[in-house]
Parts: C-alpha cells; structure tokens; sequence
C-alpha cells in the first residue's frame, strides 16, 4: 500500500479553506485501525484498516451493506467499536480521535450522512449554521461571523439562492448540497461523506467531486463512500475496497489506479469489469456486465 | 460552483443574523405585554364587575406600591375577589400553560416528532395516576411528589417501549415513539379508572375527575408557588437550551457529529420535562393539547429555530391557557367547566387539521 501518490500533493492555497489554522494546526491524516463491530451478536465490520492520507481523497468503495455507513459512522465517533482505534495523524503527533472532547473531534471532523433528514420547518441557512455548533458556546446564538461562514459554504456548494427556502421543500440533489454546505461550515480538517453523490445529476456529480478535490488541495481530508466506481477513479487519490463474507474487512487498499482493476472488483461484485482510458483525461473508466 | 469561500456572495440581502436577533425582541417583548395585559384583564372578568384599573389598583396596594403612587386602599371586596381567588387562578394557569408551552417544544424537537407532547407521551396520564393514588389514600401532601413519579415512570416507559421495538439509525423513531406513548398513556388511565372504581368514595370521584380533566378552579397561592417556582427554574433551564436543540434537527447521528452529548442530553432534558411535568399535573391535573398546538402556532410565526421557538411558546402558552381558563370559567357561569374540557374543545380540531396538512406534505 504505497501512502503517497503525485495528486495528493497538500499544495494548500492561502486563506483558502476556513479550515486553516484552526486549533493551529495543518493538515492531519487519518488512520483506522483494527476497527470491528458488531450488532445483535453478528459481526458487521471485522478488524477494518483503512487510511486516510492527509489532503488526499480516499474512496470507501464496495457493495451495499458491506459496511461503509458503519465505518464512517465508527471512525466519526457518533456510534462506539466494539474494538480498535481511529487515529488522527499530525505533525505533532498522533492523537485518539475516540477519545477526544467531542466539541474539539467536531471542530476537526466533519460527517456527512447517507441520508439526513427532518420534518422541521428549518431554513437553508439555519441548517447549514447547524455547522457552526461546535465553534460557539451552547448557550450562544450564530454571530455575525457564523453568518458569514454559512453563506459562504452555501456559495461554494452553489445552493446560495436557497438560502431562505425551507429544507423540507428541496428536492433530493438540492438537499445533498445543502448537507455539503453544513459540513463546509463546520470548518473540519477531515471531512467524512457518505455518498455524496446520492441523488446528483451528471453535471452536480461532477461539481461535488471538484468541490472535493478542492478542499483537498486546500488540505483537508476526505474520506467519502462511493457507489460510482468510474467516479472514484476520476476523483479519488487512494481507494479501500470493502467486502463481506461474513463480516465487512478490507480486501484492497491503495493508490485508485492500482486497487480498481478487474482482478479486485470482479470477485467482491461479482461482475466482469473492464476498464477503459478516459481519452481527454486519461483517467481509468470502468465498466460492467455480467458474469 | 465558485471556487473560493472567500469571494463575496453574489446578492447580499440585510443579514439575517442581525435581523432576525432584533426580530426576536420584538416579539418578546410584544407577548411579554400581551401576557401582561391578559393577566390583567382576565382577572377583571367575572361576576363582580370589576375594572382592569380596581386590579391593578388591588395589585399595587398588594405588591406594597400602594403608598407610592399615591392609591386609594381598595375594598375589602375586591381584594379578596382579585388577590385570594382570581389572581392564583390567573397566576396558576399561566405558569402551567408556559410549562406546557416548553415541555412541547423539547418533546417534540428530542423525540423528532411534530406531534409529540406530555400529554401524548404518557407523562400527564401518568402523573394523573400517581395524583389519584396518594389522593385515594388521603395523602394530599406528597401529591407533587407522587405526580413526579408517576409522569417519570410513565416516560421511562414510554421511552423504554420505543426503543426496545426498534431504533433507527437517527435515534429513536417518532411513530414508535407516539404508539410506544399512548400505549403507556391508556394503560395508566386504565390503571386510574381502577383506583377509583376500587377505592374512592364520596368526594374523591370529584376531585379525581378533576384532576383526571384538568382544572385550576382550585388554586391557590401555593399552587402559584409550586407550579410558578418550577416553570421559572426548570422552565427558564430548558427555554435556554434552545441551540442544543437546534443540533437535533437531522436527528441523534448529526448531533452527536455536532460535538452534542446525546445520550446525556436527550435523558436530561426527558427528566426535566418529566419533572416539570410532575409540579404542573400536581397542581393543576392533566392539561390536553397546550404542549401540541402552542409550539405549532408559534413555529408558523417565528420558525422552527429554537432559540425563539422555546421563550416564545411559553410565553403564548401562559396567554393561552389563561384565556382558555376564563372561557371555562364564564361560558357556562355560573357553572364551570374544568379547562381541559376547553383546551381540548380548541385543540382537537387544530390538532385534526395539523395532521391533514402533515399528510398532505408527506
Ligand atoms: N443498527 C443496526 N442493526 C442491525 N444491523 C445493522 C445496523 N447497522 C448496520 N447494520 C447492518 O450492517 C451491514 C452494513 O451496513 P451499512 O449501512 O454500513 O452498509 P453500507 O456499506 O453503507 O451499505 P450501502 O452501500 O447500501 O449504503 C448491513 O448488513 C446492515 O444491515
Ligand atoms: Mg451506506
């Protein structure tokens, strides 16, 4: 498993990312190790490494219900392992992400859900200041500057025109950004998506995944589950192909180009994939059929 | 997509932040008055026909302001009408409708359930159950006490049920919550009606129905003490909790990834609820629909945020139920209806057209 690849560079522009020089640190990687869990006495993720180098993008790919919500959900410490450990990996050192303040784990980790809803009449804008929670005091209302932090996520996601819209009335793709905006908000050093490409047309896809891969650049790093595997080549610096049987474990990990090849995808989908050379980009595109 | 968080949004309308800050005075401040004003009033109306100026002046000479403004002592009368009966009254109702008011919006916003209330989660007929037992046995005094442990066991029960028969990945599930709720609630009345029909005599019936409907015709300057002292610290606590709240909006999992303790958090605010619920029932039986439809009417207003959400219904939660206690009070008069018999007469139907218009969006 090579940690490096030349697209993950952390050429960090300045000023770029909310982000930077928050808690007065820089980019940090992100590394679980031995990770398991079970429910109902079945086990659901069997001693899962996966890493996450700093300003890179890592692709959490494999089939439904092999574990990919669980590992996120595990590693952005809203739900506790049954064992194992998810580091936060500095210059200074490594630190437990587990077992840090959750104010501070939210200040530096930021988690978007497979499917996050609510039947409140909330706006936009107050959905995405949600993000500022961990950076005021429970007690405070969103400052002036929490304002600005918002609309400026919404900007970026391109969802500023819904600002005063009520979320329940979005459509699915209009949701997903505004949930992107709510993470960009809460300013993370790591950011943790859960299909963020769910219910995006080809051109809002494209548009995330370039929104992605500029917080990279800016240093921060994504993990984020995916279901296009054409995407996560395009896109991702490092893939880690989950895969059951019984339990959910890592069967490859590594840089995109090395890990979606046939002899990886075929027998964890069951499928015969053949891969192809973007003609522009160059970029691997895989495809399907039956086996 | 721009690519840069810095660059200056296209349209910039007045910042809503300031905006909506001073917007939330106002309405404060609009229904601080408007409760003010209500007490007032109400306390005028009646049989004795006096004027909003004799209470105030009653007021005033009471509070020990009398002297200073220069008042007139008022009659004996009229103080005795304004300070010993319908002030505690007025005062009592008030302090239950603001504790409704609040113990909805945390309900509703913790169990993720726009339908959720005291009063449907099983703590007011638990509360009723407790208050039956000791009232049965002649313990009048430890009727706070048994009203709090009824509405905690029923809530525990509640909650309990809820999860045992299933969780969701964003914490507990509203429906199963709201069964999990009436399924407590029918069996606490059950348990109730079973009390009465094997114990009670003469007058318990009465006063036990009372409570069973809810009603302030009773109270007193203790009443005002015990329900008013519990609404103004554990009410003020939970009123000031309205950005952990917020959190909860995507549900448990997005809290929690918002740095919110949620285990911690969600059974805090229950037992404060349960708490404030038990001082309220004791004082004053178990009060429908207030805790549903206040918050409602409110979140039409103002939004769904909660730092206005949770001042301001109760704040209208206190004028509402005082209104509704003078309409109990005068409609029929000289005979009287216990208040719940008013509250659900205008709640029923505000809460049938909430649910249409919920399936109507779902
Ligand atoms: N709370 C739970 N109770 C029971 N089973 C669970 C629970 N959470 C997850 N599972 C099971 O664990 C497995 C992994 O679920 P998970 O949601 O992590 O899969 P996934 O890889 O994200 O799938 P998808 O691609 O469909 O989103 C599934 O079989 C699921 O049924
Ligand atoms: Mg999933």
């Amino acid at each position: 498993m090579t940690q490096t690849s030349e697209r993950s560079a952390p050429a960090r522009t300045a000023q770029a990312h909310p982000a930077a020089g928050q808690d007065g640190t820089s980019t940090a990687g992100l590394a679980a190790e031995r990770v398991r869990w079970s429910v109902g006495g079945r086990l659901i993720l069997d001693d899962v490494d996966v890493t996450a180098p700093p300003g890179a993008v890592t692709g959490l790919l494999g089939p439904n219900g092999t574990g990919k919500s669980t590992l996120l959900r595990l590693v952005a410490g809203v739900q506790a392992p049954n064992g194992g450990r998810v580091a936060l990996s500095t210059a200074a050192g490594d630190e437990d992400l587990l077992a840090m303040p959750r104010r501070r784990r939210a200040r530096t980790l930021a988690f978007v859900e497979q499917d996050a809803a609510t039947e409140l009449p909330v706006t936009v804008l107050d959905a995405v200041l949600l993000g500022r929670t961990p950076h005021r005091s429970l007690l405070a209302g969103p400052t002036e500057e929490d304002h600005a932090i918002a609309r400026a996520a919404l900007d970026r996601v391109g969802a500023l025109p819904l600002a005063a819209r009520e979320v329940t009335t979005l459509s699915g793709g209009e949701r997903q950004r505004v949930h992107m905006a709510r993470a960009l908000a809460q300013a993370p050093r790591v950011l943790l998506l859960d299909e963020p490409t769910n219910h995006l047309d080809v051109a809002a896809q494209l548009a995330t995944m370039r929104l992605v891969r500029g917080l990279a650049t800016e240093g921060v790093t994504v993990l984020a589950a995916l279901h296009d595997l054409s995407l996560a080549a395009a896109t991702c610096d490092h893939a880690v192909v989950l895969a059951t049987g019984p339990a959910g474990h890592v069967v490859a990990a590594g840089p995109v180009d090395e890990v979606l090849v046939p002899e990886v995808i075929d027998p964890v989908y069951g499928v015969r994939t053949t891969v192809l050379r973007h003609p522009r980009t160059g970029r691997p595109v895989l495809t399907f059929d039956e086996r | 997509m721009v690519e840069t968080a810095t660059r200056t949004p296209a349209a910039t309308p007045a910042n809503p932040g300031t905006l909506s800050r001073r917007w939330l005075l106002v309405w404060l401040a609009g229904t601080t008055a408007a409760l003010l004003a209500t007490v007032v009033v109400t306390v005028a109306i009646g049989p004795a026909g006096l004027t909003p100026s004799d209470v105030a002046q009653v007021v005033a000479t009471r509070v020990g302001l009398g002297d200073l403004l220069g008042l007139a002592a008022p009659d004996t009368l009229a103080d005795g009408i304004v300070w010993q009966l319908r002030m505690p009254r007025v005062l009592t109702a008030a302090a239950v409708g603001a504790g409704l008011g609040v113990c909805g919006v945390v309900m509703q916003s913790l169990t993720r359930n726009p339908l959720a209330d005291p009063y449907l989660l099983g703590l007011s007929s638990g509360a009723s159950f407790g208050a039956a037992c000791v009232l049965v046995l002649g313990l009048t005094a430890v009727l706070p006490v048994a009203a709090f442990v009824g509405s905690t066991a029923a809530l525990v029960a509640t909650l309990a049920l809820a999860s045992a028969s299933g969780r969701g990945a964003g914490g507990l599930s509203p429906a199963r919550t709201v069964l999990a709720g009436l399924a407590v609630s029918q069996l606490a009345a059950a348990a109730t009606s079973f009390v009465i029909f094997w114990s009670a005599k003469g007058d318990q019936y009465r006063e036990i129905l009372s409570w069973l409907l809810g009603s302030v015709a009773g109270a007193t300057w203790t009443s005002v003490a015990v329900a008013g002292g519990a609404v103004l610290v554990i009410g003020t606590l939970l009123a000031s909790t309205g950005s952990v709240l917020d959190a909860f909006t995507f549900g448990d999992t997005s809290a929690a990834a918002l740095g919110v303790p949620v285990a911690r958090v969600r059974w805090g605010l229950l037992l404060a609820v349960a708490l404030l619920t038990g001082a309220l029932v004791s004082q004053s039986g178990a009060i429908g629909f207030v805790g549903l439809i206040l918050p409602h009417a409110v979140r039409q207003l103002v939004g769904a945020r909660h730092r206005a959400l949770l001042p301001l219904s109760m704040l209208c939660g206190a004028t509402f139920l005082v209104w509704a206690d003078t309409l109990a009070r005068t409609v029929f008069a000289p005979r009287e209806l216990p208040v719940g018999i008013v509250t659900a007469a205008i709640g029923a139907p505000v809460f049938a057209v909430l649910l249409w218009k919920g399936r109507a969006r779902s």
